[in-house]
């Protein structure tokens, strides 16, 4: 099935070709073509990543407590927000992971809005990405939980309350934990792709002014499923770092 | 070349959606109650009903990705 290639992903294919194919061949795999590496979501992933690097590198010099600009009064909204949902979830030892929180609810959401921009796709549009994000809550709720209780403390907790129930708690709780990284993966590919494929039908029946309403519904889905996203890894990690103090 | 992946599809699409609709109108109708009965706790209760509402979806959309999966296969 060969996607259509957007200009951005058309840009890198000719001039850094050489560097995709070397990244491909450096983790062992080659391109389908390799003359034209780069695929659509990659690029879009990176462009992606580029424009928050950007919206933060524009934001960061002008920080300022006397007065702030508009720039500044958005992402204190945003940081606010995220802050105030996390203490909700997590109580006060928030301030730790809010980081973490933060890229990936900022990432998601950009990632997310740019396929409402007509030359461009959203990159969690494509199984790959939402499953990169996915991982990497994984890999960062079970890192803190070891940190937080030691490599035997936190494999404790799998065992459940009491030491006669473990045969039965073990599987269940690795099913549940191996479960979490797969709904979060199809939770964010579906929504994205459902909205993009219902508008391309409602475009595909009425030409005209219907398909904004699915457009709409798209953008507002969009905000939603970042939100879940980032709140789902609090509920994650706060799960994993409990029972501290 | 198996036809009835076409008819299995909608069906399987469409039990999905009812049961989620269901679920979802359920947890409307609570949260509704709630901020009725307790407006000064709605900021919370909203806020869970978003989160219940995203997870319910959520259940939906499995579904969907199996449907596809079996549709991109045939």
């Amino acid at each position: 099935m060969q996607e259509h290639e957007l200009w951005f992903t058309a840009l890198l294919n000719d001039h850094l070709a050489g560097a995709g194919n070397a990244v491909l061949a450096w983790v062992g795999t080659r391109a389908e073509n390799p003359a034209r590496p780069w695929p659509n979501f990659i690029a879009m992933e990176i462009l992606a990543a580029l424009a928050v690097i950007v919206v933060f590198a524009i934001l960061r010099p002008k920080l300022s407590v006397d007065r702030p600009g508009k720039l500044q009064h958005c992402f204190e909204l945003i940081y606010l927000f995220l802050r105030n949902t996390a203490e909700e979830i997590m109580g006060p030892h928030a301030r730790l992971y809010l980081a973490f929180f933060g890229t990936i609810f900022i990432f998601v959401l950009f990632s997310n809005l740019l396929g409402i921009i007509p030359t461009f796709e959203s990159p969690t549009m494509f199984p790959a990405v939402p499953l990169g994000c996915a991982l990497a809550t994984f890999a960062y709720y079970n890192l803190m939980g070891f940190r937080a209780q030691g490599l035997g403390g936190y494999l404790k907790h799998f065992a459940g309350p009491m030491p006669l129930l473990a045969p039965l708690m073990v599987p269940i709780e690795v099913i549940s934990h191996m479960s979490r990284p797969l709904s979060l993966t199809i939770r964010l590919y579906a929504n994205m792709y459902a909205g993009e494929q219902v508008t391309l039908a409602f475009l595909g029946i009425a030409p005209l002014v219907i398909p904004v309403a699915f457009m709409g519904l798209h953008v507002f889905v969009a905000f939603l499923q970042a939100f879940i996203f980032a709140l789902l890894t609090m509920v994650y990690v706060s799960g994993a770092v409990e029972h501290e103090h | 070349m198996n036809h009835w992946i076409w008819i299995t599809s909608g069906f399987a699409m469409a039990i999905a959606s009812a049961a989620c609709g269901l679920a979802q109108a359920k947890a409307v109708a609570a949260a509704c109650e709630g901020m009725a009965r307790n407006p000064s706790a709605a900021a919370s209760i909203r806020f869970a009903l978003i989160l219940g509402l995203a997870l319910i979806e959520s259940l939906a959309l499995y579904t969907l990705v199996i449907i596809l999966l079996q549709v991109r296969a045939t």
